[in-house]
């Protein structure tokens, strides 16, 4: 069930409809059964998937709680992270390092055969193992409390608005919500209409569109430069419009029950390097690494070459957690190294300091358009079918050639990107993502009118899934 | 008032306000839309109005765009017993579902056909169109009946909303408004890939169409509204001609290899079997690129001879027996 379909319109409505007349324990019991209905819509068997997973950790959470000896809160915490990742591995990346074992093994004259598993890929698997997991590494690290009830833990990680592709919600703030009853207030009902209008309107009106330009690019066997720039410009915008979409709308509909999701993407394309941009892009995905992974690999406490060493780890297993395929490791080497060398230019060179505002101004959107062409062609590597088409469209890139047709696509991304971009421009002036809602009455109606009429004309009415589902 | 009119402060920055006016104002601009004429798909599905604004005509061709340009009713004159008429009433961008209703608003109004020639492409099962069915062709009632079919019921809601909003359906006249037809950008790369193609082929494989590469198969809400169909001509004695368009080398080739044929084949055989169809011209027929004007849709010169050959079918077969009026073959 899409978010951007009638199906969800009227599974949120019967939803809010019950919630508003329930009191709190029921609201959550009632929750519970619609995210397990949302989820069973995709595939009632994984529905089992969750269930283990969520009974493993609460059980886990609370001997860890129970445990005293260091060793031994190792010991469980160990056996937990193995329970979760070799969940993930095998659903996800089994088939992915058996091939390349295989195809490895080949290249060196010896032959095996691993056999090849054809699971299908659990929606939404990486979102709610995360998930999961920071509940007991919390718990491990004496930063929460396990939650009293079982239900009240399997409601944080199944909760259907964020369940299927984020925002990877810590335990902590989430556990709170759930525990104790929410408060509908009309600022939150209309601050989650805004959410929800917002994010269709990225998802619909420039995500949807801008795939149709993709697709048709990605598909072809020869490219110039036009082509490589429109289709990865395009990407850019359908990726960035899909997810952040995706969120806003989580976001919106928990709003419109009282919860408060994280806020997942700040303007991330007005980044001006690739520290700021990894502050702005997946922001619920980029904190989790940082907490979990960078920081217990030492972060930047073991001296300048470690630091380096973990950061490069960090992206790299960021870049698999998109996806078993060697286009994404390489995504997530390429942001670890341009991390890498963003640190070293910031320790050794002599910082740039503009006097004039002009200067500042320049200085400040040349950084932006610097930032924004390396997150393109990490896009190239993102998107890319395999090596092969990586190489020939890189190629492609020194080949001066626009077509007639990459030019109108260029008018298209415009048509479709304008208002977007204009609205966020706005909101990066006012440092505020909410500043339309701090707009006068007749702004926000218009900005409202806007949207609803874009997606109603303009929208992609044919439900394309979201990406970050198969994440 | 002085609150109301507070909104044309740039002080006043409430938030829930806004959201009720933006809903008061859709509600307004729809309405006045509710004005503007009919879009051009509702006015053709429209002017197809059951055929009962004359005397009912003893046969009619029923299908989609494919039957619509590909059988010319004057072709069939001399194959009628004498006195019969015979009209076709396909219509652009419908599936058995539109065949439906325009025959059961016929035998309402007391004008329904003898026979029915039956024509439409197999690719109409696969795909959906409840809510064009819905907004542009049902009637409310009608539109009920769609609903408790229980299949597909999001896009009988869709449907429904696209019947009262015309901003709804001008959508894809807009689109193409402002930026351009996808159809005519289309046909104007398969004309440059025509220059680049060394055979000098009308409809090279490279811009064969996608439905073209997938297997027969049906949409549960197209197979429904079919069964009804044939089933409610049944009922009334009105017997249906089943008749198979034909296809281009390059679609024949693609559909051989798909084994789309087979499994086509038996769908009628099950069909003729069920509800005792005529399946009168069962297999395709390959006509040469120079027959047709896309990939699916006869010509000109393709429709005159498709349907003299049917024609001539009907006329040597003695298919068709209709007890006829005096009258004119009419298109």
């Amino acid at each position: 069930m899409l978010f951007n379909t009638v199906q969800f319109g009227i599974f949120l409505a019967v939803v809010l409809l019950l919630y508003y007349n329930l009191p709190h324990r029921l609201q959550n019991y009632m929750l519970l059964v619609a995210s397990a209905f949302f989820y069973a819509c995709w595939d009632y068997r994984f529905l089992s998937l969750i269930l283990i997973s969520t009974v493993v950790d609460y059980v886990v959470g609370n001997l860890l709680h129970r445990a005293d000896d260091p060793r031994r809160r190792k010991l469980i915490l160990v056996w937990s992270i193995v329970f979760n990742l070799g969940f993930l591995g095998f659903f996800k990346y089994y088939g992915f390092f058996a091939e390349s074992l295989q195809v490895l093994l080949g290249a060196l004259g010896l032959h095996a055969s691993l056999g090849t598993l054809h699971v299908v890929l659990p929606v939404g698997i990486s979102f709610y193992t995360f998930q999961s997991m920071s509940y007991t590494l919390d718990i491990y690290r004496k930063e929460l409390e396990p939650a009293k009830h079982y239900l009240d833990f399997a409601l944080c990680v199944a909760f259907f608005p964020h369940m299927v592709a984020g925002p990877i919600q810590r335990a902590q703030s989430l556990i709170e919500q759930v525990t104790h009853p929410r408060k509908i207030t009309l600022d939150g009902i209309t601050e989650g209409i805004y959410l929800i209008l917002w994010g269709l309107f990225k998802k619909m009106f420039v995500a949807d569109n801008m795939a149709l330009i993709t697709n048709r690019i990605f598909a072809q066997q020869h490219f110039n430069f036009g082509d490589v720039f429109i289709g990865t410009l395009a990407f850019a915008f359908q990726v960035y419009g899909d997810f952040s979409g995706y969120s806003d709308i989580a976001r919106g509909v928990s709003r419109l029950m009282g919860f408060n999701l994280m806020v997942n993407f700040n303007l991330p394309y007005f980044a001006t390097n690739p520290q700021d941009y990894w502050r702005r892009w997946h922001i619920s995905l980029s904190t989790w690494l940082r907490d979990y992974l960078y920081r217990s690999l030492g972060g930047n406490r073991k001296g300048e070459a470690r630091t380096h060493i973990n950061l490069m780890i960090t992206m790299v297993l960021g870049g698999l957690w998109h996806g078993a395929a060697w286009t994404f490791i390489l995504w997530g080497a390429y942001h670890g190294a341009l991390l890498c060398l963003h640190r070293l230019c910031q320790r050794n060179l002599p910082e740039v300091m503009p006097r004039t505002p002009f200067q500042r101004f320049a200085w400040r959107w040349f950084r932006t358009a610097c930032m924004f062409s390396f997150t393109l062609y990490g896009y190239l590597i993102f998107r890319a079918q395999n090596f092969h088409q990586l190489t020939t469209m890189t190629a492609a890139l020194f080949s001066v050639h626009v077509s007639a047709p990459a030019l109108k696509s260029l008018f298209v991304i415009a048509f479709h990107c304008a208002f977007l971009l204009a609205v966020q421009l706005w909101q990066l002036q006012k440092s505020n993502l909410y500043a339309i809602r701090e707009c006068p009455v007749l702004v926000q109606t218009g900005f409202y009118l806007c949207c609803f009429y874009l997606i109603v004309v303009f929208g992609a009415f044919n439900a394309q899934s979201f990406i970050y589902f198969q994440f | 008032m002085r609150s109301l009119l507070s909104i044309f402060s740039f002080k006043n920055r409430n938030t829930a306000v806004p959201i009720l006016l933006a809903v008061a104002l859709v509600a307004v601009l729809e309405t006045g839309f509710s004005f503007l004429p009919q879009n051009k798909l509702v006015k053709s599905l429209r002017s197809k109005d059951y055929g009962q604004d004359g005397a009912a005509a003893d046969v009619e061709i029923m299908g989609d765009s494919v039957a619509a340009g590909g059988l010319l009713a004057g072709g069939f004159a001399g194959a009628l017993p004498s006195g019969a008429t015979i009209s076709n009433l396909a219509m652009s961008a419908t599936g058995p579902e539109f065949p439906y209703f325009l025959l059961k608003r016929q035998i309402a109004a007391g004008k329904a056909p003898k026979a029915i020639v039956y024509a439409p492409s197999p690719h109409t099962f696969a795909s959906l169109r409840v809510g064009l069915l819905v907004s542009g062709y049902c009637t409310w009632p009608e539109a009920g009946e769609v609903a408790l079919a229980g299949i597909h019921t999001c896009d009988v809601v869709y449907g429904a909303m696209c019947k009262v909003s015309r901003t709804l359906r001008y959508r894809e006249e807009l689109a193409v408004f402002v930026k351009g037809d996808p159809a005519k950008a289309a046909e104007k790369s398969l004309e440059e890939l025509r220059k680049r193609s060394p055979q000098k082929q009308q409809f090279p494989p490279e811009m064969l169409p996608q439905m073209y590469k997938k297997g027969f198969a049906w949409d549960p809400f197209n197979l429904y509204f079919c069964k009804k169909f044939l089933s409610l001509a049944r009922e009334h004695h009105i017997h249906i001609y089943w008749v198979t368009m034909p296809e281009l080398p390059v679609v024949a080739e693609s559909r051989k290899r798909l084994d789309f044929d087979k499994e086509y084949y038996a769908f009628l055989d099950k069909v003729a079997k069920d509800y005792g169809v005529t399946l009168f011209q069962k297999e395709f027929v390959v006509y040469a690129d120079e027959e047709f004007r896309d990939y699916s849709h006869l010509n000109e010169h393709g429709a005159e001879r498709y349907t003299a050959f049917i024609a001539g079918k009907f006329a040597t077969v003695g298919g068709l027996t209709v007890s006829g009026r005096s009258s004119v073959a009419h298109n």
